[in-house]
C-alpha cells in the first residue's frame, strides 16, 4: 500500500526528503518517477541533506551520475539521472551497475529508461503535480519487508 | 610547423563529445577535431550515439590522429598533453583521462590535468588574442553555470555557481516539452526568432544576499505555463499556438534565461572592478544573450569577449589552451591521475 504526502512547495519537497532519508539504510535504492519539473531533483536535495551529504545537490542531467560524500556518521549518495540513457545497455556500459552494490544510497531519476537493469527491492516514489500547480502529489512504495516512512501527512520539519 | 610554438594536444572527453585539438602556446589554434565532424561512420560502419563511454572509446584513436594530422605535426612535436579530468560523466571522463595517461608516457611528454570550467574559459584566449587576466567570466552551458573571477590564468574565484539546474538543462527540458528537440539551446534560439519576448509573465528569481543562480523554478513556471495554455485550448477545441504562438513562447522564455543570467552578470560588474567581461560554454552561442551581454558591456564601458560559436561548446582546443597555461604554471599529472565527476574549480586549480 502506498504512502501518499502532498507538498506546497520546494520548501516542503525537500523536508519530505529530509524525513525520507532517516529511514533509509546503506545500499538502499530509490526510484524517482516523475515529469519535467515534478521535484524529482528537489525531494533528492533533501534526502541528500537528511543523508549528511556535504555539497549541494545539483541537477545531475548533464553529468548523468553526480557522487557526494557525506559528514561522518552519514551515508554517501549518488544521484543518477537515466533522462538522456536510452535503455539498460547504456547502464551498463557506464558501469553503473556495480555502484548499486556500495553503502553508498542511490536516487535514481527517470529510471523508467533503464528499469530491465534495476534491481526489484528498490524504493518506488511517483511525483505529479496538480493542475493548480504548485501543490506535489508524492507517492512512496516500500519493499514489502521494508517498514513504511509513516510520517505527519503535513511533514513539517 | 613553428619551432618557437610550443604544442599541446587536448584531449576531451567529458560527457557526449569526444575530441582532440592541438594548440600552439596557448593561443594558436592548429587543429580542432570533434568525433561528430570526422567520418566515424564510415570508419566503424555505424551510428555513433551521443553519450557511452564505449563509444568514446572506439572515438578517441582516429580523433587524436586526425588533430595531429589537421595540425600538421607529429607526436613527437607535442610538448605535452593535456585532459579534462572532471566534472563530467566519469566513466566517459575515465576513457579520456586513461588514453591521454598512456599516450602521454608513450610519447615521454607530461600530462597536463584540465578542469572542464577552466577548459570553457581558455576558449575566450583562443578568440581574441590581446586579452589577459584579470576578467570575469560569465561560464554557462548544459551542466554548468558559474560566474568566475578569472585572476590569473591558472588562478580562478567562483563568484557564483547555480544552486540546481544549469541554464542549457533549462532549455533542453522547456524544449522537450514544447516537441521542439534536443539539444533545446539553438532550436529554441531559432523558434523565438521573431517572437514576442513578454508574452506572458515569468519570474526571474533570484536568491536574497546572493549571485547564485537558480533556473528550476523559472524550468517549472514555463512548463506549468505551457500547460495552462494546453488546458485551456483543449476548451476550446483550439491548437495551444492559437493562444501562444511557439516563437512567442520561446522567444519569452528565452528572454527570461538571458535577463536573469545578465543581471547576474551585471551584478557581479557592479561589485567588482574588472574592466574585461566574457562568456563561454555552450550557452553563450545563444543569440538573445550575446545580444544583452553586448548591450551591458556597452553601457558599462567594458571589454567584451564572446568566444566564436564553435568553441563554445565542448571542444578540445580550449583544453589545450587551458593545459598549456597550467603547464607554464607547474601543474603536471602524476601517474595516479583519475577521473572525478564533481570538481570543485577553486580547489583543483589551488592544489
Amino acid at each position: 500500500m502506498p504512502e501518499r504526502y502532498y507538498t506546497q512547495s520546494s520548501e516542503e519537497t525537500e523536508n519530505l526528503g529530509i524525513s525520507l532519508a532517516k529511514q533509509l539504510r546503506a545500499g538502499d535504492i530509490l526510484l524517482l518517477y516523475g515529469d519535467l519539473a515534478a521535484g524529482k531533483t528537489t525531494l533528492t536535495r533533501g534526502i541528500a541533506k537528511g543523508l549528511g551529504v556535504i555539497d549541494d545537490v545539483s541537477s545531475p542531467t548533464f553529468t548523468i551520475l553526480q557522487q557526494y560524500a557525506a559528514r561522518p556518521g552519514g551515508l554517501p549518495m549518488n544521484h543518477f539521472d537515466a533522462y538522456r540513457l536510452r535503455n539498460e545497455d547504456d547502464w551498463y556500459a557506464e558501469g553503473f551497475d556495480e555502484l548499486l552494490y556500495t553503502d553508498a544510497v542511490s536516487v535514481i531519476e527517470w529510471p523508467e529508461n533503464v528499469l530491465a537493469a534495476l534491481p526489484e527491492h528498490a524504493i518506488e516514489i511517483h511525483l505529479t503535480f496538480s493542475e493548480e500547480g504548485s501543490k506535489r502529489q508524492i507517492d512512496l512504495k516500500f519493499p514489502a519487508d521494508r517498514e513504511a516512512l509513516n510520517c505527519e501527512s503535513e511533514p513539517d520539519l | 610547423m613553428n619551432k618557437d610554438n610550443k604544442y599541446i594536444l587536448g584531449i576531451e572527453t567529458s560527457c557526449d563529445e569526444t575530441a582532440a585539438a592541438v594548440v600552439a602556446s596557448g593561443r594558436h589554434l592548429t587543429s580542432n577535431m570533434v568525433a561528430s565532424q570526422i567520418d566515424v561512420h564510415a570508419l566503424y560502419g555505424g551510428v555513433v550515439p551521443e553519450i557511452a563511454s564505449r563509444e568514446h572509446l572506439k572515438t578517441i584513436m582516429p580523433v587524436v590522429d586526425q588533430a595531429l594530422k589537421r595540425a600538421g605535426i607529429s607526436a613527437s612535436d607535442l610538448s605535452a598533453v593535456a585532459v579534462t579530468v572532471g566534472p563530467g560523466l566519469v566513466g566517459a571522463l575515465l576513457v579520456g583521462v586513461s588514453f591521454a595517461k598512456s599516450y602521454a608516457a608513450a610519447i615521454r611528454k607530461p600530462l597536463i590535468p584540465v578542469h572542464h570550467i577552466e577548459g570553457h574559459i581558455a576558449s575566450v584566449y583562443l578568440s581574441d588574442s590581446e586579452v589577459k587576466p584579470p576578467f570575469l567570466c560569465l561560464v554557462v552551458s548544459g551542466g554548468h553555470s558559474h560566474l568566475v573571477g578569472v585572476e590569473d590564468y591558472s588562478r580562478f574565484r567562483i563568484i557564483a555557481k547555480t544552486r540546481d539546474d544549469a541554464p542549457g538543462e533549462a532549455f533542453d527540458k522547456v524544449a522537450r516539452v514544447l516537441g521542439l528537440g534536443y539539444p533545446g539551446g539553438p532550436l529554441i534560439d531559432k523558434a523565438a526568432q521573431g517572437g514576442d519576448r513578454q508574452a506572458f509573465n515569468l519570474p526571474q528569481p533570484r536568491i536574497e544576499n546572493s549571485l547564485d543562480f537558480s533556473f528550476s523554478g523559472l524550468k517549472t513556471a514555463a512548463i506549468q505555463q505551457l500547460d495552462r495554455f494546453k488546458r485551456e485550448a483543449k476548451k476550446k477545441g483550439i491548437p495551444w499556438t492559437d493562444l501562444c504562438p511557439l516563437a512567442d513562447f520561446a522567444a519569452t522564455f528565452q528572454e527570461a534565461v538571458a535577463k536573469t543570467l545578465v543581471s547576474h552578470l551585471q551584478s557581479a560588474v557592479e561589485q567588482t572592478a574588472y574592466e574585461t567581461i566574457a562568456i563561454a560554454g555552450g550557452v553563450s552561442a545563444n543569440s538573445r544573450l550575446r545580444k544583452l551581454v553586448q548591450e551591458l558591456s556597452a553601457e558599462k564601458g567594458l571589454k567584451l569577449v564572446v568566444p566564436q560559436m564553435s568553441l563554445c561548446t565542448d571542444n578540445a582546443a580550449m583544453v589545450a589552451s587551458a593545459g598549456y597555461f597550467a603547464w607554464k604554471s607547474g601543474r603536471i599529472a602524476g601517474a595516479d591521475q583519475d577521473a572525478t565527476s564533481t570538481l570543485d574549480l577553486e580547489l583543483f586549480t589551488q592544489a
